[in-house]
């Protein structure tokens, strides 16, 4: 029995899967890579943002950076970190104790990417990672980690992406440590695309220190059974952060979005929106907490999940928190899963439209609520583009 | 254009329209007015298609078809259009691309080619302009903390966009101030001719100075209770419904009018 299954055993690993199945995590199916499995051939086209600065990480292996280009001066230095080096900040976040996925991680990953950035650093461009499997990745164990340490006053927007194009099930169990310094404003765009039989298992870590901000947009919109961690630490008085984040889950999907924000001194503010759409018999688990400890006097907190429901078989599960310890601040939590508004419905139709197409028109206008707020236009309109295209094979 | 016969509608059971005859020739203006929940707007509605109402007896032609055989985006793209009352709110479906969105469905119905974004800021920029709607309004989500008059406007923008046979305008000038009455007015007599026809439900009077109607209808507790020219308008905003509805014998509620 190792440490992982004994930690599922106790009330807190209990509690922490409660909706979503930990097996795939525990078992023996799927195996770290014994060597670099590099493409064999050309790369096919990966989707990218056209004004990026773009790294590649095929199967685990990191690829030439071609796009290095002329940023070498941005302030912005990235290097690749062998199992046995440190960095200074590596795993003092996801460490062994916060959970599965970190400790999944911290036994598996191979090279750690460490992206640094210098006191007010800048870099005009996006930093894009993009994770890929292939065929050579089926039945294994995939442990992506990265590092960013963002020094005083640097900004800068990093664009994660997950795909997998290989046939068979793949278990991703990505983990990305961001530690904002003071001043800092890190934008974080995730995208998964995994494949339809991939698990992913995936957590971002992250410590902000005085007056930083971190923004952290999600869209999960494949992958068979996928698990999202958010653990958060308002570490600085004045510091603040956005979590948002869509799920799309149809057919047999189970996505499961789970948050953790701790508030440990003033003036710090959490704004949280999580939307779902569930169609067929797909599930969704949001479980979010903010905890403001007795300390964090004026803080603003706010935490919201919304759930499309497009099926009678799709079913999502809510679990919004608050744990308020102190008593100046300012704090509210909702949660709401629904069908399609009749009323909307009826006013759409009123103006000509049929009935299949105003729902599409309503589920578009649910999911733009986060999908408009994405800073990168570019990404903005890809992800635009691939929910209208899952959204329209929706049955009515 | 349209033939009421013996209406009655109900919801969750519960009656609301009691026997209502109207008839609507081309090019007429009928205005409908009455008490606070004597069913002005539930008419609207069962005329526009929406479900929730049942209609339990009587029948509804428009131009000789069957209205109550058509769905409610069957019954739009004929051509029939109702202004809201409270016209709903869509976060998120930008008000330009909704407007675009609902012409070109009433043009791919006519056999018409679709207009793309710029086609149609040319064919909407003089209507926004008459209606003197403010521009920021169209980048903005449907409704979505639009003022009530930016509301009201704002339906009368998709009126004459998508330039209906017979338009229902429920209360269109509530929440209007005088000068965006005006301009409500023009909107509705700039489409005004003699193949189309419109239901304006009001509580005021002053609307029928610049929408001069053929024939005012009183509703009261489901029936019409009383129908004169454009001078029972005039009667009713001297003397109020209580007279009308002792004659009648029926309870007109007593709130007043919003
Ligand atoms: N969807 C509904 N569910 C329940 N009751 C309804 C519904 N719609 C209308 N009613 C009831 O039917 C009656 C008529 O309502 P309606 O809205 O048609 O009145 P109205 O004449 O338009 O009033 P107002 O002048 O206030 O707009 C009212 O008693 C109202 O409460
Ligand atoms: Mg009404």
């Amino acid at each position: 029995m190792n440490s992982l299954t004994q930690w599922l055993e106790t009330p807190t690993g209990r509690e922490s899967w409660k909706y979503s199945d930990p097996a795939p995590l525990t078992g023996d199916r799927f195996a770290p890579f014994a060597a670099p499995a590099p493409p064999a051939g050309d790369l096919p086209l990966l989707p990218a943002c056209a004004d990026s600065r773009r790294l590649v990480f095929w199967n685990e292996t990191c690829l030439a950076d071609e796009t290095a280009g002329d940023d070498r001066s941005s302030g912005m230095t990235i290097a690749a970190l062998t199992k046995d080096r440190a960095a200074p900040g590596l795993g003092t976040l996801a460490t062994d104790e916060s959970g599965t996925i970190a400790d999944l991680n911290n036994r598996n990953r191979q090279e750690t990417l460490h992206i640094h950035l210098e006191d007010g650093a800048a870099p005009d461009r996006p930093l894009e990672l993009v994770f890929v499997t292939d065929d050579r990745s089926s039945d294994r164990l995939v442990a992506p980690r990265v590092l960013i340490t963002a020094g005083g006053g640097s900004r800068a927007v990093i664009i994660e992406r997950h795909l997998d194009l290989g046939r068979d099930p793949v278990l991703n169990v990505p983990v990305v440590e961001v530690l904002c310094g003071p001043g800092s404003d890190i934008t974080h765009l995730k995208w998964l695309g995994n494949g339809p039989d991939a698990l992913h298992y995936g957590g971002t870590f992250v410590r902000q220190d005085e007056g930083s901000r971190y923004v952290s947009r999600e869209f999960v919109l494949a992958g068979h059974r996928v698990r999202r961690e958010m653990h958060l630490h308002l570490a600085g008085p004045g510091a603040s952060c956005i979590l948002a984040g869509l799920t799309l889950a149809s057919g047999l999907r189970h996505t499961d979005v789970r948050t953790r924000v701790y508030h440990d001194v003033p003036g710090c503010t959490t704004d949280e929106l999580y939307k779902g759409i569930l169609i067929d018999r797909g599930q969704s688990v949001f479980d979010g907490l903010i905890r403001v400890a007795p300390d964090a006097q004026q803080t603003g907190a706010y935490q919201t999940n919304r759930n499309l429901l497009l099926s009678d078989d799709a079913v999502s599960y809510s679990i919004p928190r608050l744990e308020i310890y102190a008593d100046d601040v300012k704090c509210s939590h909702g949660s709401t899963t629904g069908q399609l508004s009749a009323e909307e419905m009826f006013y759409l139709r009123s103006r000509g439209f049929d009935e299949m197409m105003a729902r599409r028109l309503l589920s578009y206008a649910f999911a733009s609520e986060v999908v408009d707020q994405v800073e990168h236009p570019g990404l903005r309109e890809e992800l635009t583009a691939s929910i209208q295209q899952i959204l329209d094979k929706v049955p009515s | 254009m349209l033939k009421i016969e013996n209406l009655h509608a109900a919801v969750d059971g519960k009656p609301i329209l009691k026997g209502i005859d109207l008839e609507i020739a081309p090019g007429q203006i009928h205005a409908i007015m009455g008490p606070n929940g004597s069913g002005k707007s539930t008419l609207a509605q069962v005329l526009a298609g929406n479900e929730d109402y049942e209609v339990t007896a009587g029948s509804i032609s428009y131009q000789g078809r069957d209205l109550l055989e058509l769905s409610v985006e069957d019954r739009a793209l004929a051509g029939i259009f109702l202004a809201f009352q409270y016209p709903v709110e869509i976060p998120g479906f930008a008000n330009a691309e909704f407007l675009r969105a609902a012409v070109n469905a009433h043009r791919k119905h006519r056999g018409e080619s679709e207009l793309d974004a710029f086609d149609f800021s040319k064919f909407a920029r003089d209507k926004i302009a008459q209606l003197e709607l403010d521009p920021k309004l169209m980048t903005r989500s449907l409704n979505a903390g639009f003022s009530g008059g930016e509301k009201k406007r704002n339906e009368c923008l998709q009126m004459s966009l998508l330039e209906p046979t017979f338009a229902i305008l429920d209360e269109t000038d509530s929440g209007l101030d005088i000068d965006a009455l005006q301009i409500v007015a023009r909107g509705v007599n700039t489409l005004r001719g003699p193949e189309r026809s419109f239901l304006v439900i009001t509580h005021y009077q002053r609307l029928l100075d610049y929408i001069v109607p053929d024939t005012v209808h009183v509703l009261a507790d489901g029936r019409i209770i009383r129908s004169g020219g454009k001078e029972l308008a005039l009667e009713l905003e001297d003397k109020g419904y209580g007279w009308l509805a002792e004659k009648a014998g029926v309870a007109t509620g007593g709130e007043d009018p919003s």
